[in-house]
């Protein structure tokens, strides 16, 4: 009797997930078939939902007709890439001080981090575009590279702090005393015990660097530094609409590597959310 | 004596060098941006005309108080965070509770539930414009062909009436999953001896649930709700891709009238005093927020 209903109770939350899933991803399923629609037939009425026919126009579309979308693409590329390169060895090695040493000035650090993962980040929108307008930095991938490493390393640096305290002692004492320096310790025996910690920060940085807007569309202005999230709302035609048919194929084109590097480092993601958070 | 003295001045410098690169990004990426943003908000600030920030006191506090664009944007803001809010905690909870059963296929609803928060807001914007237009539009489509209830058809985003509400659809379609996902990593935390005991005693499902469930997530409700607030105040992506602020005032934004000031008009100081009053807003209900889950435990 009460294995019976606890059947039911799985069965129910199967239907649920399933539901969820569906309504959660079918924005992002209906965008993938009106990308391989024909023209004519996103534009009819009535709207058909799974493609008539399966074209590539869309694709050749992007491909032959829409010179920016491969600059909008490698700027991303360049700038996530950018900020990753600044953000992981500054977090990993401010990280390894912060989780195993006592030293005078490491508490206002730490609250310096706490205080900025507080506060919003439109509130340095204003003084960093007049100091990038100075250092004439705007409209440069080094114009979103900086402000970018600069407010995710806070998140990186609690999360690396947190993977370097878990490792015991022992480790870097024995290293220690088989004449290791401090920064042969730090970088060939506790980093290589911290990579799920670098995969957390990884994966966090390349998501908010990916889906940024505000930063982007006020320091971007020109078409040649526009990122993805920037550059595609900005292609609507003369009469103020956008042109589906491309643009859905740009859009699956540019939500697709970020999907893929999720769903593939998913697991630290989840990991990075508990130890950023509940240790934080 | 010596080498103690080196000893202690190496257990010193040696933290130092490793915190230096960051201490010094911050520095100049954070620490001084912030109190210069500090300085404008308090100043008369063009940053067309004005040689530099010429110190003005409260007044460009004093002035958004009798701006009734912004007191428009502050209510527009109240009410997405009232709306978006109990929605995004009660959907959150409630399918971390449902998910967190063994059934087959629980990574994928888990995995396809938290991939929204990838797709950047102003690209999920796009998506969304498209399917509440009013002609080639999914949602008229269905509302019309499917549920055959074409007196619900309307103009989604053009209407006074609803877009505000769409522009908070789109933040739970980005946001809830995460929620989801940071209640499941609350319940994962609760011990299973707890149950067990309560096994033993003959509880049942409901009073798990009210006496050993949530009381146990206290931690989590603080966290999920004080992620939830500050993703619901800072909105501003879907609003200038989809409906920038309009139509009229109604989805004018605290965010995107602070941008507007600063960008269009290029009043820096006017615009910082509306980014740190939302930054006061969004500390102040995350404290007591805090508070609230605080209290209890005592």
């Amino acid at each position: 009797m009460l294995l019976r209903r606890k059947n039911y109770y799985r069965v129910l939350v199967s239907a649920i997930g399933v539901l969820a899933s569906f309504v959660v991803l079918s924005p992002i399923i209906w965008i993938i078939f009106t990308s391989f629609k024909d023209v004519k037939e996103i534009y009819r009425i009535p709207l058909t939902i799974w493609p008539e026919k399966f074209v590539w126009t869309n694709y050749i579309g992007v491909i032959k007709g829409l010179p920016e979308f491969p600059i909008y693409f490698f700027n991303t590329v360049k700038v996530t890439l950018g900020t990753l390169l600044l953000v992981l060895p500054i977090s990993a090695s401010a990280g390894y001080a912060l989780g195993r040493f006592e030293f005078p000035g490491k508490k206002m650090i730490n609250l310096f981090i706490i205080a900025i993962l507080a506060i919003p980040f439109l509130v340095f929108l204003i003084p960093l575009y007049i100091i990038e307008d100075i250092l004439n930095l705007l409209d440069t991938n080094l114009g979103l590279i900086l402000p970018y490493a600069a407010l995710n390393l806070p998140l990186g640096i609690l999360i690396m702090q947190g993977s370097y305290r878990e490792i015991p002692s022992e480790l870097e004492d024995s290293a220690r005393i088989d004449g290791a320096n401090a920064f042969q310790t730090w970088f060939k025996v506790m980093t290589p015990l911290v990579v799920t910690g670098l995969a957390a920060v990884t994966i966090f940085t390349f998501v908010a660097v990916w889906e940024e807007y505000m930063f982007a569309s006020t320091f971007m202005l020109s078409t040649s530094a526009q990122t993805l999230s920037v550059g595609l709302p900005t292609l609507k035609v003369e009469s103020k609409s956008w042109a589906y048919g491309t643009l859905s194929a740009a859009l699956t084109l540019s939500l697709l590597p970020i999907s893929v590097v999720f769903i593939v480092l998913r697991k630290y993601f989840v990991q990075g959310i508990l130890r950023g958070s509940v240790k934080g | 004596m010596v080498k103690q003295e080196t000893r202690r001045r190496s257990r010193l410098i040696v933290p130092w060098l490793f915190v230096l690169p960051a201490v010094l990004f911050m520095a100049a990426f954070l620490l001084y941006p912030l109190l210069s943003a500090l300085r404008i908000s308090f100043s008369e600030y063009n940053f067309v005309y004005s040689e530099k920030p010429v110190f003005n006191g409260l007044n460009n506090y004093i002035q958004l108080f009798q701006d009734p664009h912004f007191l428009v944007s502050l209510k527009n803001t109240i009410y997405y965070t009232l709306v978006f809010f109990p929605i995004f905690m009660l959907l959150a909870l409630v399918l971390a509770l449902l998910l967190n059963t063994k059934i087959r296929g629980n990574s994928f609803f888990q995995t396809a539930i938290l991939l929204p928060i990838v797709v950047p807001l102003s690209l999920a914007g796009i998506m969304f414009t498209w399917i509440f237009s009013q002609d080639f539009g999914i949602a008229n489509h269905i509302l019309t062909n499917v549920l055959h209830l074409p007196q619900l058809q309307r103009f989604w985003l053009g209407d006074v009436e609803t877009a505000m509400d769409c522009l908070i659809a789109v933040g739970l379609w980005k946001y809830a999953g995460f929620g989801i996902i940071l209640f499941l990593a609350g319940l994962k935390a609760i011990s299973v001896d707890i149950y067990e005991a309560a096994k033993v005693d003959g509880v049942n499902a409901w009073q798990n649930l009210i006496y050993i469930t949530l009381p146990n997530l206290r931690g989590t409700f603080s966290l999920v709700g004080i992620w939830g607030i500050i993703q619901a105040i800072k909105v501003y992506d879907q609003v200038v891709v989809m409906t920038n602020g309009g139509p009229g005032t109604a989805t004018s934004v605290l965010y995107l009238y602070a941008w507007k000031n600063a960008f269009t008009f290029f009043n820096m100081g006017l615009g910082e005093a509306i980014a740190f009053f939302t930054a006061a807003l969004a500390i102040i209900i995350s404290v007591l927020w805090n508070l609230i889950f605080k209290a209890e435990k005592g």
